[in-house]
């Protein structure tokens, strides 16, 4: 009997180690390790807790599948896959030290040895200190949401060390920039050039308010006020008041933060007779007039990418964000970063196959010679490694203005691709 | 008018948000410093019974904080039993446990703008020339009855006398038949429900997220240094002063301090009266 049994159990032994054997061959991910040089590594890291990190995975991934699919990317004659790593760095949770962001990045660059970053870090902090860092490791960045423009300052400065960073998105002077194409549209249809800024207490905030004001000065605005919101803040009451107290007739708001929805509900409420206007980025996705059961009636906002707020005359837009959205289950929640992390993907594909080759130094030259028709416009990096943005997405890369009207984005500028002028909500008289 | 109405819209919101804990550290001892993860942890369940089970909203919230009463009554015989009587335990306890309900939520894929709760009246109305929407009108209300309710629980229900003998005298309430866990594991069954409350009461005037569960937790706890952590009435006092305070400062002031009036008044406390205006502990203390 007992022979029996040892007989049966080598036979189930041998059939369990075939099996194992054969499930190792078959899962691809077991495959890979064997033929890990004709991978390109992706490295993703970002806050994978907030919407502008995960949705910048997601674009990655989807513009990553759609190129795999496809047969992978042309190195000199070889194909190759790309494939996706991604860590969270956590810079978008409040207290996180600046430190672990970036030991982030390292134990991504060391464990992994990515050929290229992407969608990269919240923090404008953290993206500067990981500069020295990349420019360590050889390592190119495509960064799509940090937006401090300190780091072309730093790339004027040392373009030979910090050459390896470029952004994909918008920067803070690029957006002060569309707020001043806000301030045209009112000036135009209104003759208003009175305006109060609100702003929340971040850096970027700081340096897109500050350009904000220069502009708008100069195309004849009078600046009333300007108010600095502390995080954390349930009650909006008090900048919104003193806004109105001084006869503004436009409130430029620069936020980021999710909470600053309070301000535009409470701007509602309040019924404060002045356009509320800028760049409030949290009500940009196209579910919030549900969310907020309808209080940003009439509220104007400029959102980073053209491919998360798409219009039909860019029809690429298009077809991206109903591509985008099915994969996402749901309507994106970020502002920027989705677009253009999936533009990045395409841009560096390219980059690579001009190249011939995955050495950074002739990756980062064809970098720069990009020409690439993405889904935000058309793509090409400034000499301090920033796309340029502008008004037309048959020229450069667009972002967009748009204005809630009866529970849709209804685009009002650039001109280029608006496709209705800007309302005032009834209770302002002209 | 502006600073009269938005300083009490502002107070109640710090008084609603602050009462639960202070009940939890009035009755138990117990500093609960998983209340924001209670907050939000509520809210999200009210969240889903209302908008993904359809159920009515009054029964998602009742069926909400019973929820998380059961929760903070089952928290307490697991973590707070084993730890009582060593602050720093507790504390360190307590925390971990917040910590982990709001990090697991975001991990669940809580994120986003998705989530919000209705207001319980929708409107405005003005009031001598300034606009407030009648749902912080209503949180006044909220934060008033609350306070009413508080008092008249703790005079006239034997619960609420068993509470306060808890908390006067934990060896003599015991010595007079009251079972002194058994009360302390309702008070933070209690606490959690309040936290319920006050999220379900603050969050519609913004969205839920996730965030917003260590704001409670900071805001109850200036509230609650402020005002003494165990008197509801130092709870209520301190929320005026730090209400009125805030709101002031933005309004005549620069919108920018209105954060470090808290933190000034926190430590303006701490270094003439550590119990805080109502507070007694750290005098009873000294007296031993």
């Amino acid at each position: 009997m007992r022979s029996k049994y040892f007989q049966l159990g080598i036979k189930g032994l041998v059939v369990c180690l075939i099996l194992v054997v054969a499930t190792m061959f078959f899962i691809p991910d077991c495959r890979s390790q064997e033929v890990s040089s004709k991978f390109i590594v992706i490295g993703v890291p970002t806050s994978l807790g907030y919407p502008h990190g995960v949705e910048g995975l997601e674009a990655v991934n989807m513009a990553v599948e759609e190129i795999n699919t496809k047969g992978g990317v042309n190195v000199g004659g070889v194909k190759h896959l790309f494939k996706v790593y991604s860590i969270d760095d956590r810079s978008a949770t409040p207290g996180t030290p600046l430190n672990d962001s970036i030991m982030a990045y390292e134990k991504l660059i060391l464990e992994r040895k990515p050929n290229v970053l992407m969608v990269g870090t919240y923090r404008s902090e953290v993206l500067l200190g990981a500069m020295d860092l990349l420019s360590k490791h050889k390592t190119i960045e495509l960064n799509t949401i940090a937006m401090s423009p300190s780091m072309e300052k730093r790339i004027a400065e040392n373009p030979q060390k910090y050459k390896y960073n470029f952004r994909v998105t918008h920067n803070a002077l690029q957006m002060a920039a569309s707020i001043a194409v806000q301030g045209d549209a009112f000036q135009k249809k209104f003759g208003f050039n009175k305006a109060f800024i609100i702003h929340e207490d971040q850096v970027w905030a700081k340096a897109t308010a500050d350009g904000c004001e220069v502009m708008l000065k100069k195309k004849g605005w009078e600046i009333l006020g300007r108010e600095v919101v502390p995080t954390a803040v349930t009650d909006y009451s008090g900048p919104l008041l003193k806004a109105r107290n001084s006869k503004a007739q436009v409130i430029f708001t620069v936020f980021s933060l999710p909470e600053t929805a309070i301000c535009s509900k409470q701007y509602y409420e309040m019924r404060i007779p002045a356009v509320y206007a800028g760049y409030p980025s949290y009500i940009v996705p196209g579910h919030l007039w549900k969310t907020l059961e309808g209080k940003v009636a009439y509220q104007v906002v400029t959102a980073g990418e053209l491919g998360l707020v798409p219009t039909k005359k860019y029809p690429k837009s298009v077809e991206f964000f109903e591509k985008f959205k099915k994969r996402l289950g749901h309507w994106p929640d970020a502002d920027h970063s989705g677009a253009s992390a999936y533009d990045a993907v395409y841009i560096y594909k390219e980059a690579v196959e001009r190249a011939g080759s995955l050495d950074p130094e002739k990756v980062i030259a064809a970098l720069e010679a990009t020409d690439h028709m993405g889904v935000n416009g058309r793509e090409k990096f400034s000499p301090q490694h920033q796309i340029i943005f502008g008004n037309n997405p048959k020229e450069t890369a667009c972002e967009v203005t748009f204005q809630w009207i009866d529970g849709k984005r209804v685009v009002i500028a650039p001109e280029a691709i608006a496709e209705a002028e800007i309302q005032l909500p009834p209770w302002i008289k002209k | 008018m502006e600073l009269l109405i938005y300083g009490l819209v502002n107070s109640a919101i710090l008084a609603v948000m602050a009462i639960g804990l202070s009940l939890t550290f009035g009755v138990s001892g117990i500093a609960n410093f998983a209340y924001g993860g209670f907050y939000i942890l509520g809210a999200y369940t009210c969240w889903g019974l209302f908008t993904q089970l359809g159920l009515p909203y009054l029964l998602s919230v009742i069926l909400s904080m019973a929820a998380l009463a059961a929760l903070g009554f089952i928290f307490y015989w697991l973590v707070f039993l084993r730890v009582r009587g060593m602050e720093i335990s507790e504390a360190i306890a307590s925390f971990g446990v917040g910590i982990a309900i709001l990090e697991f939520l975001r991990w669940w894929g809580f994120i986003g703008f998705y989530y919000n709760l209705p207001g319980f009246l929708k409107g405005s109305v003005e009031i001598g020339g300034v606009f407030v929407d009648c749902h912080r009108l209503i949180i006044i209300g909220v934060a008033l009855a609350l306070v009413i309710f508080l008092w008249l629980f703790s005079h006239y229900t034997k619960i609420g006398l068993a509470f306060r003998g808890v908390a006067q005298e934990e060896r003599t309430a015991l010595s007079l038949g009251i079972n002194s866990d058994f009360t302390a594991a309702l008070s933070v069954a209690f606490g959690s429900a309040l936290g319920v409350l006050a999220a379900i009461t603050i969050l519609p005037t913004g969205t839920i997220l996730i965030d917003k569960g260590y704001d409670a937790l900071l805001f109850a706890l200036a509230v609650g240094l402020v005002g003494g952590l165990e008197s509801t009435l130092g709870v209520l006092l301190a929320s005026l002063i730090l209400g009125f305070a805030q709101t002031a400062v933005a309004v005549y002031g620069a919108t920018h301090w209105m954060m470090v009036v808290t933190l000034g008044a926190i430590i303006i406390v701490l270094a003439v009266k550590p119990s805080g205006l109502f507070g007694k502990s750290k005098e009873l203390e000294e007296r031993v």
